[in-house]
């Protein structure tokens, strides 16, 4: 057995092989700071069958339910109604460092569960380290490696878009996993080019879905959740109302994140200098390009622009949200292969030695005997 | 955040494991994962050579922000060798001492040459402090087992991208 975990900014995703299937688990990666000064909210929300938590007696709403009861506190005027995130920008939030921590940890072991077998491979995704932040991963890294040691697991990291890669297969001329992938999260946006499985260019950026809501909430003056619900309900690339600022101001800014993301990678590519014989095809994964239209937003972007490749062209991933994990899947897969014990080689069958004159035995000396 | 400082040289603040010394210079662990950051790595093994480290006070103060005068007057001196008066100080020490052991396996240095630490070193800093965090004893009382949205989806996609990297890998590519 083994699995896989997108550990994203947004949504944290767990994946295990099981029979023909694929099990997904997914859960939002944010939670609720409650005030529970007075002792029925923790009854009242236990019987609503949220999901809680007391950290040194601090009462936390995890996953979907902070969401939900952060939308009803606000609407009702309630301070300290504010949503939380344990990441910020792709990697562990350093303002929330210690609880961020334990709510990550609890998130992941509700997610993935015990590990069926001792030391069960679980490939986790990692971002890259952004071009346009001092932000580095290293923390990150080895913090995700300690949560799923510590519920039993052999962690192994592994780059967000190359998941993708592993995940949808992009092909150049008969090589497969051959492409570029570019990862769209609520953090960053990750961008991999793979030649045959194997990375050749990788960076990422920070200022994807989340930077998009906070600046259209400034923008427009509607609160970030509120921004966040439009973008997810109402936006639609192929027929956008500029009458309204908050879908103004997202279509606004995807086109500069995208015109940002492409004229980066053209850049690198340059600097590699290497030449493909084969237009190059790209995939597009994760939330932040979920929105109806995206995929059209983005050939559009892409041919307004001077590109030192050939694009094949554009396809998003079969499953937003679940591709980055489904490719730590199949890299736990075959970890989980490589490490099973090699099954011991039987004996040697000695060749039959065909009789020739040479090599004929003599016949036992008594039979002779006999015969004469 | 605790404000320490060292043998009256120059005030520290502490903030976790992130390190900033007053007058510019600062010493961010998360920062000193950063290879270039070597100059910050110096610095932080000059501090942890100090045998004496004077507690001035537990501040709100922001890092960015100079420290005051009256800070420094209001300071409790705590040996770094007995640490018994300040759990928090305690705890902190002992971390010093982890850090320092895996600088001194990491770094190369000596007279004017300065130390210079690969990302490997990065990595083991970072590793520490996550064991560190990890490892903290806040008590979590949860109330559910499984907390995620579980989809099922039939796919056998994913047999044949393994059989495709293994292909690549058996041809050493």
């Amino acid at each position: 057995m083994s699995s896989g975990l997108d550990g994203g900014t947004g949504f944290l995703v767990g994946a295990r092989q099981e029979g023909e299937n694929i099990k997904f688990n997914s859960q939002r990666n944010c939670f609720l700071v409650i005030d529970n000064k007075d002792d029925g909210i923790e009854t009242m929300l236990t019987q609503a069958g949220a999901k809680l938590v007391k950290i040194d007696n601090k009462l936390h709403l995890l996953g979907e339910d902070a969401i939900i009861f952060s939308n009803m506190l606000s609407n009702f005027g309630t301070e300290k109604a504010t949503l939380k995130r344990p990441m910020k920008d792709g990697v562990i939030n350093s303002q929330e460092e210690t609880s961020a921590i334990n709510i990550i940890s609890t998130l992941v072991s509700g997610i993935l569960g015990k590990p069926n077998t001792e030391k069960e491979v679980c490939v986790y995704s990692i971002p890259s380290n952004p071009l346009n932040s001092e932000k580095n991963n290293t923390f990150h890294k080895m913090m995700f490696k300690q949560i799923l040691s510590k519920l039993g697991y052999e962690p192994i990291a592994l780059n967000e878009a190359l998941a993708a890669i592993y995940a949808e297969n992009p092909v150049m001329g008969d090589m497969p996993m051959s492409g570029i992938a570019i990862s769209m999260g609520a953090g960053q946006v990750n961008v991999c080019m793979a030649v045959r499985g194997y990375p050749v260019i990788e960076f990422s950026m920070v200022g994807s879905g989340d930077y998009i809501d906070r600046q259209v909430s400034i923008l427009s003056g509607q609160p970030q959740s509120v921004v966040t619900k439009i973008k997810e309900k109402e936006l639609n690339f192929d027929n956008v109302d500029y009458s309204n600022i908050v879908l103004a101001g997202l279509d606004i800014h995807y086109s500069e994140l995208l015109q940002n993301i492409m004229g980066k990678f053209a850049a690198k590519f340059a600097e590699s200098g290497k030449v493909y014989e084969f237009p190059i095809e790209i995939v597009i994964t994760g939330g932040t390009a979920s929105p109806p239209g995206f995929e059209n937003k983005f050939k559009n972007v892409l041919s307004e622009m001077e590109l030192p490749f050939e694009v094949k062209g554009v396809r998003m991933s079969s499953d937003m949200l679940n591709t980055v994990a489904k490719g730590c899947l199949i890299k736990a897969m075959q970890e989980e292969k490589k490490r099973a014990p090699k099954p011991v080689p039987a004996p040697p069958i000695p060749a039959k030695v065909e009789p020739t004159p040479e090599n004929k035995p003599e016949p036992p000396k008594e039979n002779i005997d006999k015969k004469e | 955040m605790f404000v320490l400082q060292n043998n009256g040289r120059f005030p520290i603040i502490i903030r976790d494991l992130n390190f900033h010394i007053e007058g510019g210079k600062s010493i961010d662990m998360d920062m000193t994962f950063r290879r270039e950051m070597t100059e910050a790595s110096v610095d932080l093994k000059n501090l942890l050579r100090c045998k004496k480290i004077v507690l001035l006070n537990k501040t709100e103060y922001n890092n960015e922000k100079p420290l005051p005068p009256q800070i420094k007057r209001d300071s409790t001196v705590i040996e770094k060798t007995d640490p018994k008066g300040n759990e928090m100080l305690a705890l902190l020490l002992k971390k010093f001492g982890d850090i320092e052991d895996v600088l001194k396996q990491g770094g190369v240095g000596g007279g004017f040459k300065e130390p210079e630490y690969t990302n490997e070193t990065w990595e083991k800093l970072a590793d520490l402090k996550a064991k560190n965090l990890a490892d903290n004893d806040k008590e979590v009382i949860k109330n559910f087992e499984n907390i995620g949205n579980t989809t099922e989806k039939k796919d056998n996609s994913a047999m044949d991208m393994l059989d495709i990297l293994n292909n690549l890998d058996n041809q050493g590519e």
